[in-house]
């Protein structure tokens, strides 16, 4: 016996809003790229309305993870990229809760660069 | 028309009760679906119609109701089977998917027809109703050919069991296009579109020209409709359909639901 293939998976974006991106909500199984926004229409829209839908065959998409080289990872030995070493926090802690005046606060940082405190 | 006179409202009432049996029983039958269309998308689909065919057939009952009749509760729950006035296609039961694949996509058609004849009617309540439906009804009536033609193009053996599907629900058409009463109730509302062979002429002319785009071959024409279409009286099938359908509520009858 010969048994049925299965319909092709559909991926399916909404836009909420004429100005908003389109945002993946899921996937449904479909005949064709009609029945896949009719599909999508009961099964992520019921209760609410979309300004448009977008589906996609899943076939249509790349992935990364198909090209290693490709696939962004996490940047471990990338501390270069990451933002530190403003240490301004603490002090503007200490400036809410003691009430100091903002020409103390610089002073201070000024005291800090040249090496006095 | 605000107030209809006790003659239009008799007349109304002849138009209105087919249609609203006929989008409850196709919303009854379409609900025994439920897990068991080919797929889970299709499954959500098919119960979402079905809701939407027991929400119109609660509206078409609410204008009856203002018009005299029982409400809708007690038209569905307590109604006797001689009371009843849908097409036996609506109320058949439950067969293969094909098969409701084309008596569905039949329905649609049809009371596409029929909605479109019935909004000429100057009643308010009546227009608003049929307004609400036409909204929904556009979308079930997309989603029923895109059905039919996944099945004329799914391969072979999917076409056979489309081709079977129409030779079996042809003969049971004739009867959506009668009202059930007497013919006095729309030829008192002069629209000529209310008349059976106009809905039939209507019904043909769209169903050719789809079946044209699909390929597939002409049935014939409809056959003549019973006298006796839309009247079960006797039928033990809609007594054992109405004993199932009213089997929850059976349970606890005096209870508030």
């Amino acid at each position: 016996m010969e048994f049925p293939r299965d319909t092709p998976v559909y991926e399916v974006f909404a836009q909420r809003e004429a100005l908003s991106f389109p945002t993946h909500v899921g996937s449904v199984r479909a005949s064709s790229p009609e029945m896949a926004l009719q599909m999508a229409r009961e099964a992520y829209f019921r209760r609410e309305a979309a300004y448009d839908v977008w589906v996609v065959p899943e076939s249509a998409i790349t992935r990364a993870r198909e090209y290693p080289e490709v696939l962004p990872v996490a940047p471990e030995e990338k501390t270069y990229r990451l933002p530190g070493g403003y240490d301004n926090a603490p002090l503007w802690k200490r400036f809410k809760a003691e009430a100091q005046t903002i020409e103390q606060v610089a002073e201070e940082m000024a005291a800090k660069k040249e090496g006095r405190s | 028309m605000m107030q209809p006179t006790t003659q239009q409202a008799a007349a109304l009432k002849t138009l209105v009760i087919p249609m609203a049996d006929d989008e409850w029983m196709i919303g009854h039958r379409g609900s025994e679906w439920l897990a068991l269309a080919p797929d889970l998308e299709e499954d959500l689909a098919m119960s979402s119609i079905s809701q939407d065919e027991m929400g119109h057939a609660e509206l078409l009952y609410e204008v009856l109701h203002g018009l005299g009749e029982a409400s809708a509760d007690e038209a569905v729950y307590l109604r006797g089977p001689q009371g009843w006035r849908h097409a036996a296609l609506t109320a058949a039961a439950r067969g293969s998917w094909a098969e409701w694949v084309v008596r569905r996509y039949c329905y649609e058609v049809f009371d596409g027809i029929r909605r479109k004849a019935l909004q000429r009617i100057p009643y308010a309540p009546l227009v608003a109703a049929l307004q609400k439906m036409d909204r929904e009804h556009a979308y079930h009536l997309t989603h029923f050919q895109s059905l039919v033609q996944t099945l004329a193009y799914g391969g072979p053996a999917s076409r056979q069991y489309l081709e079977e599907a129409i030779r079996e629900d042809w003969p049971k058409l004739p009867d959506l296009f009668e009202w059930g009463g007497r013919d006095e109730a729309w030829v008192s509302w002069d629209v000529a579109a209310l008349a059976p062979s106009m809905m039939r002429a209507a019904f043909e002319q769209v169903v050719r020209q789809d079946f044209a785009a699909w390929q597939l071959t002409w049935p014939g024409n409809l056959p003549a409709a019973d006298r006796a279409a839309r009247h079960h009286d006797n039928s033990e099938f809609l007594a054992a359909l109405l004993l199932e359908m009213r089997e929850v509520r059976q349970v606890a009858p005096t209870s508030g639901w």
